[in-house]
């Protein structure tokens, strides 16, 4: 949206666009120059040791949870979005729920279920002959299980909609031409919905890749743990730096995926005026079984998960252990809060510098400076505290030589850093609900307050904010919520004593603690219902 | 010799209600082998849900739908749409998009013998004269070729039955008058058997045979286009159909009707006895301008349409009709003028019977 206004100079709303992508641009320019200037002792090392086998999990995982969520998110959506049967409305909105669930929350429910001490091995233990029988859950297709339950939403939601914008035209006229409704499906409704599925794939695996959580709890050693311990266990920021090179070329691959097939869309986006969609009613066993289907896929992915957490959550407040987690929370808040709102400040003037100047470079630019979301958290916190540490050696040496003074590191370790970094990360997410608020607005608003001579930023202010207020309150809520969850950054991060509720659960999911961390669980699902909600409210209308 | 032969398409005595709402009252139609028929009604009028029976996408409630002779539909049976061996034109043509123009149109062909098939494909892109976007997507077609592809598409298996839903209402009117011509032309050539809904009567009467004019789900009227012009069968279709005025009037004589428009004399179309009130029908063509003329209209509204201008007038009874005249008597608003009702079929209709329509 180009507004053209004589009076303005466009020249400083380039200025903060140029400065927001330089911020994200240098973490990744530091990753891909470590990239590019391996070093040969510690490729070496990583090579012999490492890497064959982070390189096989990783593509375990990758094809694992791909065809898991495909075939999960496809069909629920094909059902929920064309057929019809008892429950669908409901199970339309409600499969959507898995959502809420963070990965690692998931990860250390399943586990503490299918323990040896849980539920379901002491169940089948008293029953003689059946011990034998004892389940090794720390296995890839656990992983994969507990990661596709979790993310098929992503797939569920963007195919369902896509099917239901095909309408029932495309399927009805492949009937008239011969096809049976199963070959309708796999002919006509599957290869239109294709560029729609890949995208939600594309977002599933880049989540995939960037899970930290759920593989650590399963000591399933992917490149995200490797970083970490790499960093954190032989102080290798280096060997850090290397691995998360790699993960980042696998990252921007999907992220290049997602770009060509969301292109595609509007080719495909054949519906003119509004699709008329005739539902196919579902009879006898086939709506019996489509219906015990669908509640299946939520009993597994929401409803037992959630009550194993209720019930373990009670057992800790019965014990006495309910106010243990009171100062987490209020940091986790205070966190969430303040990056919430750094994000909408950033994600308005980036916005609003859009609209001033759309040029092509612009946009971008914008583009450049939302990218973040494709960088998982691990590597994003090699990217930051490589400059940062060449920065601050830089500054103490600096004031050294002026005044002789030993500082010791400025920004290292600091809630700022903290802060810089979920910028980066989530930026995409506060930034899209507010510029599509944005977008909204009639450029003809701008020239109107133009000819009343109205400055940009008075326009910004007076016009713009007033009518961006449902976007940012959006922009703030899934920003907190993201924040809330967000657990690599804030592990390898955080300054000491700044331990959030996704700390907490690490910590005690690394010593099998699984009932004391129900609880942090809980409200960490609670805090995740929130988006869900927001998001089906959109859906619903 | 031939036997008489057996209509390709029957609709027997068809019910249809969605909720409490009766979408279509007991509606029955015959199509012979090679005929081009067409349901001409305004939206809403159940004439979208008859097509959808007859292809399969909706069951019946009553009566039967016979293709070829034999019953596809019925409260016994409902054979799917794949096994009825239709073709259809889509109102959004609802092409598919993955596809090139070549492989929407080849879509429908089975068999496994490519080059039969390749032959066909071209055969039916010739017949709709796109050899040049051959491998074209649909995105990169005007909305003109997109209704091509879409007749092909649906003629190339070489259905016994061809339905079209509104196919020239996504195109502009200067478009979809010259493909209305064109589709009836290729469907000729076929020598295919349609079925096509429009709610467009200039659609209609270019493209069928026999137009169905149907109203809140019953056909009113099934004829050709020029009797149903000509010689509606009630008020509904009378006013639905074409321009012109009902106004009021009174047998005074065998053919003799004395109403707005002075004494007027013709065959009537109902037998009426004499001092029967009927109400009269009059098009725009049959009312002329004569200076010498004892009937005294005024000018109302006038638009002028280049060679001639169609004048509302207003009659001494104060009610209105309409006039079409050449261009070049040119009388300005609220000017009296003299005029004469030349009506050689006096259609009439009993008072009071109009139910739908205005």
């Amino acid at each position: 949206m180009n507004v053209i206004d004589p009076k303005s100079s466009k020249g400083s709303w380039h200025v903060i666009v140029w400065v927001l992508a330089a911020f994200v641009v240098i973490p990744l320019v530091t990753i891909f120059s470590s990239f590019l200037t391996p070093e040969k002792d510690i490729w070496a090392h990583l090579a012999t040791t490492l890497l064959p086998e982070l390189l096989l999990n990783t593509l375990i995982l990758v094809v694992g949870v791909a065809s898991f969520t495909a075939v999960l998110g496809v069909s629920l959506g094909w059902f929920t979005g064309i057929c019809d049967f008892p429950g669908r409305r409901f199970f339309s909105w409600a499969l959507a729920l898995p959502m809420a669930l963070p990965a690692y929350v998931m990860a250390f429910i399943f586990l503490g279920i299918m323990d040896f001490s849980g539920p379901l091995q002491g169940f089948m233990r008293t029953f003689p002959g059946l011990e034998t029988y004892m389940i090794e859950v720390r296995k890839a297709p656990f992983v994969i299980i507990v990661l596709g339950l979790t993310l098929y939403p992503y797939v569920y939601l963007l195919s369902r909609a896509s099917f239901m914008n095909q309408g029932s035209a495309m399927f009805e006229a492949s009937r008239t031409l011969g096809l049976n409704p199963t070959q309708a499906f796999f002919k006509v409704a599957l290869p239109i919905s294709r560029p729609w599925i890949v995208s939600g794939l594309a977002l599933v695996l880049m989540e995939t890749l960037a899970d930290f959580g759920a593989v650590s709890i399963f000591n399933y050693d992917t490149f995200t743990t490797a970083i970490y311990k790499s960093w954190f266990g032989f102080f290798s920021i280096a060997a850090a730096a290397q691995l998360s090179s790699i993960l980042v070329v696998l990252a921007f691959s999907l992220l290049l995926l997602e770009g060509v097939y969301k292109s595609r869309m509007r080719y495909y986006d054949s519906s003119r005026g509004g699709p008329t969609l005739v539902r196919l009613r579902l009879r006898g066993w086939r709506a019996a079984a489509v219906t015990a289907y669908c509640s299946i896929v939520l009993g597994v992915a929401f409803i037992v998960p959630l009550g194993q957490l209720i019930v373990w959550s009670v057992e800790m407040i019965q014990g006495g252990e309910g106010g243990t987690y009171f100062k987490y929370i209020v940091r986790t808040l205070i966190l969430g809060a303040s990056a919430a709102f750094l994000i909408c400040c950033v994600s308005v003037l980036l916005s609003y510098a859009k609209r001033r100047n759309g040029s092509k470079i612009n946009r971008f630019l914008c583009r450049l400076a939302t990218i973040g979301y494709a960088l998982p958290g691990t590597v994003l916190a090699v990217g930051i505290v490589l400059p940062l540490v060449w920065c601050d050696n830089l500054l103490q040496q600096i004031i050294f030589l002026v005044v002789h003074v030993e500082t010791g590191p400025l920004f290292q370790g600091t809630v700022l850093v903290m802060l810089g970094a979920y910028l980066v990360r989530f930026l995409a997410v506060g930034f899209s609900s507010v510029d599509s608020a944005m977008q909204n607005i009639k450029p003809s608003l701008d020239e109107a307050a133009a000819i009343f001579g109205k400055t940009g930023l008075q326009t910004l202010t007076i016009i713009h904010f007033p009518l961006l207020q449902k976007g940012l309150f959006t922009a703030l809520v899934l920003v907190v919520v993201d924040v809330i969850k967000e657990m690599p950054i804030t592990l390898m991060m955080r300054p000491f004593g700044w331990d959030t509720l996704a700390v907490k659960i690490y910590e005690l999911t690394s010593e099998g603690e699984w009932v004391r961390a129900a609880l942090p669980g809980l409200y960490l699902v609670l805090a995740g219902m929130i988006p869900v909600f927001i998001f089906i409210r959109k859906m619903e209308k | 010799m031939m036997l008489v032969d057996q209509p390709l398409l029957g609709v027997v005595n068809v019910q249809k209600s969605f909720g409490q709402q009766r979408v279509v009252k007991g509606v029955s139609l015959e199509l012979a082998k090679g005929e081009i028929g067409c349901l001409l009604g305004p939206s809403g009028c159940g004439k979208t849900t008859l097509l959808r029976i007859i292809a399969g996408f909706e069951s019946v409630q009553g009566g039967r739908v016979l293709i070829g002779g034999s019953e596809v539909s019925s409260l016994a049976t409902m054979v799917p749409p794949e096994n009825r061996n239709i073709g259809m034109v889509f109102q959004d043509y609802a092409l598919f998009p993955h596809l090139s123009v070549s492989e929407n149109i080849g879509f429908g062909l089975g068999g496994k013998d490519v080059r039969a098939k390749t032959q066909a494909i071209d055969k039916f892109v010739e017949l709709v004269g796109l050899e040049d976007a051959k491998n074209a997507y649909p995105h990169e077609l005007s909305g003109g070729q997109q209704q091509r592809v879409a007749l092909a598409r649906a003629l190339a298996p070489q259905p016994s039955l061809l339905l079209l839903d509104e196919p020239f209402s996504n195109l502009d009117v200067t478009l979809s008058e010259k493909l209305t011509v064109e589709v009836r032309d290729i469907l000729k050539e076929a020598g295919i058997t349609a079925l096509m809904v429009t709610h467009n009567q200039f659609e209609a009467f270019a493209v069928a045979d026999s137009i169905g004019v149907i109203f809140d789900g019953v056909i009113c009227q099934w004829d050709s286009a020029y009797n149903i012009y000509h010689s509606p069968k009630t008020l509904d279709v009378a006013r639905f159909v074409g321009d012109g005025a009902v106004i009021k009037g009174v047998v005074t004589g065998g053919g003799q009707v004395s109403c707005g428009l002075g004494e007027l004399r013709g065959d009537l179309s109902l037998p009426c006895e004499n001092g029967c009130e009927v109400e009269l029908l009059v098009r725009p063509e049959d009312v002329f301008h004569d200076d010498g003329s004892a009937v005294v209209a005024e000018v109302m509204h006038k638009s002028f349409r280049g060679s001639n201008i169609l004048y509302k007038l207003k009659l001494s009874t104060s009610e209105t009709c309409l006039a079409l005249v050449s261009s070049h008597q040119n009388h300005s608003l609220g000017s009296t003028i003299g005029i004469v009702a030349d009506v050689g079929n006096l259609v009439v209709f009993p008072v009071g019977t109009a139910s739908a329509g205005e």
